[in-house]
């Protein structure tokens, strides 16, 4: 009789504890997975903001850049594209094509002195390259985010609770390889 | 053992060279961090005490740092792994600023970056962090004049932020300023007085001789009560003794709480500007 009792009660302590573990688990991946999606509105706030400085880049330099129909033209798909973009990898993809227009006009734009001097200019470009270096940021924060979810998913007993709870693998914010770097905006003294 | 020793050392000399770029978080107070040396120490005083008083307004919190080299970083890494390694700004307000300048990069590689927190950007935005280092640092940096650059812009802060502060290097920090006219101005006002004090010396003297005169022709004494005061603290200057007191410089002490260190733990999202020079 006394033995069926100790029994029973060493087999309710482990229940207890195994409830405790499996509930802080799952708070654990609950946090990690919201951590991310505030990441990832850092992120759309960025790309966001890129996407809307582009018209009064474009505005300010056409006047000068007459004859570069076709940069203008491949800007506009970009940022088109960008815009039509629905989930996360689709607009991963978007955002280097625009980066990769976006480098592409600022080579053109060495060709044109007077265009540098302008102070407008100086100003919208200090602005686009300052919104690539919080775009890199907010990237990097959000893909590291994804990576402590991803791990807490896999590794156990995290990856018990998730196959529980339907917790699933989230996407990097990457595109394709090679298509990387940030526009390089370099601005000698003059 | 030797062989150990030279593995041991290999080691450590790989460790150093690959983690030569970001500072550790200082622990001493202050906000100028000038480890290449090259800010003079008045100005640097100034400047501490400038981004003192900027930290207790509330507005902002900046740091001025320069260092030999960045290393392989971008310039724009590097402010963020410094914000956020040190803690810059306010975390609930982010209005951190950075401002570092290299020192000993390879020619025209030299960066000066202007970064800004979340908070700081809203009143800093990029275009603005830009026109800031154009204006007021670039000329001086092209010239290796780092105090100057540093000066300037942190005069241009102030004027942008409102901060009453006053320096005195006054030539550093605002050289634009037109001097001559407030100095003439002094002289005007000094020489005024001591035109009036002279004016009234005389008139006392010519009184006294007066007194002095009618006294001895008629033996009465017709000083009036004002000039009887007038003699009175005449006769108790020249019997006094002057004494002089110092007042005790005030020891600035720029410590915010119990952590010597002078930074609140803010956050930046990588924005500001920077240029090469």
């Amino acid at each position: 009789m006394g033995k069926s009792k100790v029994m029973l009660g060493g087999v309710a302590v482990i229940v207890v504890i195994l409830a405790i573990m499996c509930i802080s688990t799952y708070n654990g991946l609950v946090t990690s997975e919201e951590n991310i999606d505030s990441q990832w509105a850092q992120v759309e706030n960025q790309l966001q903001r890129r996407f809307d400085l582009i018209p009064n880049l474009v505005s300010t330099v056409e006047g000068y850049m007459t004859h570069e129909r076709e940069i203008f033209e491949n800007l506009a798909a970009a940022r088109t594209a960008y815009g039509d973009a629905t989930n996360v990898e689709e607009q991963a993809v978007a955002n280097d094509a625009l980066s990769e227009t976006l480098s592409q006009l600022l080579v053109v734009v060495e060709n044109y002195p007077t265009l540098k001097a302008d102070a407008q200019f100086t100003r919208l470009m200090d602005e686009l390259a300052g919104t690539e270096n919080r775009l890199a940021v907010a990237r990097k924060d959000y893909n590291e985010a994804v990576q402590d979810y991803n791990e807490d998913v896999r590794r156990f007993p995290g990856s018990l609770m998730a196959s529980m709870f339907g917790f699933e693998k989230r996407n990097y914010f990457e595109g394709e390889e090679g298509v990387e770097e940030n526009p390089a905006v370099d601005f000698g003294g003059e | 053992m030797k062989q150990m020793l030279l593995i041991v050392l290999l080691c450590l000399l790989s460790a150093t060279t690959a983690a030569a770029a970001i500072l550790e978080r200082p622990t001493t107070a202050g906000f100028v961090f000038d480890y290449s040396n090259v800010i003079d120490e008045d100005v640097e005083a100034e400047l501490n005490d400038f981004a003192l008083a900027l930290q207790q307004s509330g507005k902002l919190e900046i740091f001025f740092i320069t260092v030999g080299t960045i290393g392989d970083y971008e310039p724009y890494e590097y402010g963020m792994e410094i914000f956020r390694t040190w803690g810059i700004g306010d975390p609930e307000k982010n209005n951190g600023i950075l401002i570092y300048v290299t020192t000993d990069m390879p020619d025209e590689e030299n960066t000066v970056r202007f970064a800004t927190g979340a908070g700081a950007g809203i009143n800093y935005p990029d275009g603005r962090t830009g026109e800031l280092i154009d204006t007021y640092m670039m000329p001086s940096l092209e010239i290796n004049d780092y105090t100057t650059a540093f000066a300037q812009v942190a005069e241009a802060i102030r004027q942008q932020e409102e901060l009453a502060f006053d320096w005195e290097n006054t030539e550093k920090f605002t050289p634009e300023d037109d001097t001559d006219y407030s100095v003439y101005f002094v002289f005007g006002v000094i020489a005024l007085f001591f035109i009036y004090s002279w004016i009234k010396k005389l008139v006392r003297g010519i009184q006294g001789r007066y007194y002095a005169r009618h006294l001895k022709k008629t033996g009465k004494d017709i000083r009036s009560p004002s000039y009887i005061k007038y003699e009175e603290e005449r006769k108790a200057a020249a019997a006094a003794a002057i004494a002089t007191s110092y007042d005790s410089n005030d020891y600035n002490d720029y410590s915010s709480s119990n952590d010597s260190y002078s930074g609140s733990g803010g956050d930046s999202d990588g924005g500001g500007s920077d240029r090469h020079f």
